[in-house]
């Protein structure tokens, strides 16, 4: 089977088995731009690299719904996950919720900042080490 | 030819170094700056001189323009050169090349 879907019929089989997590930490990941719980994914040692980018639509569709403006481009992967795997935490309704919101926009805000200060770190340790020829050996 | 994934959390990055020390970095997913430092200090170690990383689609739309814009600009990101690859199913993708690989302090 091969289809534009099938890194979610691969990774399926797992996050249809994973239970919520009452105490699950919520963060903001980067590249999909989307809220998630970190019951969402297989414990580590039974992760595949590179398997949990199929699902940055589903995280940006889901973090799209809370801020009451649908990803369209990303419904598609939505109800495909919701078809493949059910019963993943992922799709507790009360993880699109509105209240969800304000938790979003400060993650999201902290994400862009960081993103922005980690080279800013970098260019001054840079700089720094170019002042100083010692240290740059 | 070594590699490694290195896991914060639910995040993680993967990193490939070939015999001539270049390391081809992947993203999964990215929860903090500390995973990618840990990751391209790690690669650093590991013996790697060069590098690319990978970011996949980057479907966060600011994240996207923050990409987009240091392409167009030429504006480094991590001392490394940033390009703009394609359009992803979802988002686009962007490369970063490292001549030198970088070293930041933690």
């Amino acid at each position: 089977m091969s289809d534009e879907f099938q890194e979610l019929h691969d990774i399926a089989p797992k996050l249809n088995q994973l239970t919520a997590d009452p105490d699950a930490r919520v963060y903001f990941e980067w590249m999909s731009g989307g809220l998630v719980w970190s019951d969402e994914l297989p414990p580590i040692k039974e992760r595949v690299p590179g398997e949990s980018q199929c699902l940055r639509g589903i995280w940006r569709y889901r973090s799209s719904l809370i801020m009451g403006n649908p990803a369209e481009k990303c419904r598609p992967w939505w109800e495909k996950a919701q078809e493949l795997f059910p019963n993943w935490p992922g799709f507790l309704p009360e993880r699109r919720s509105e209240s969800w919101r304000h938790v979003f926009v400060e993650k999201e805000a902290k994400a862009l900042a960081d993103w922005e200060a980690l080279d800013a770190k970098f260019e001054q340790q840079r700089a720094a080490r170019a002042d100083s020829p010692a240290a740059a050996s | 030819m070594q590699s490694f994934t290195l896991f914060d959390g639910d995040a993680a990055i993967q990193v490939l170094i070939d015999d001539e020390g270049f390391a081809t970095i992947g993203v999964d997913n990215i929860d903090n700056d500390e995973i990618l430092v840990r990751a391209i200090n790690r690669t650093f170690r590991a013996g790697a001189v060069r590098g690319t990383l990978f970011t996949g689609d980057v479907i966060h739309e600011p994240m996207a323009r923050r990409h987009a814009m240091r392409a167009a600009k030429g504006v480094t990101y991590l001392g490394g050169k940033v390009t703009y690859l394609r359009e992803g199913r979802l988002g686009p993708q962007f490369r970063i090349d490292w001549e030198t690989m970088p070293f930041i302090t933690e």
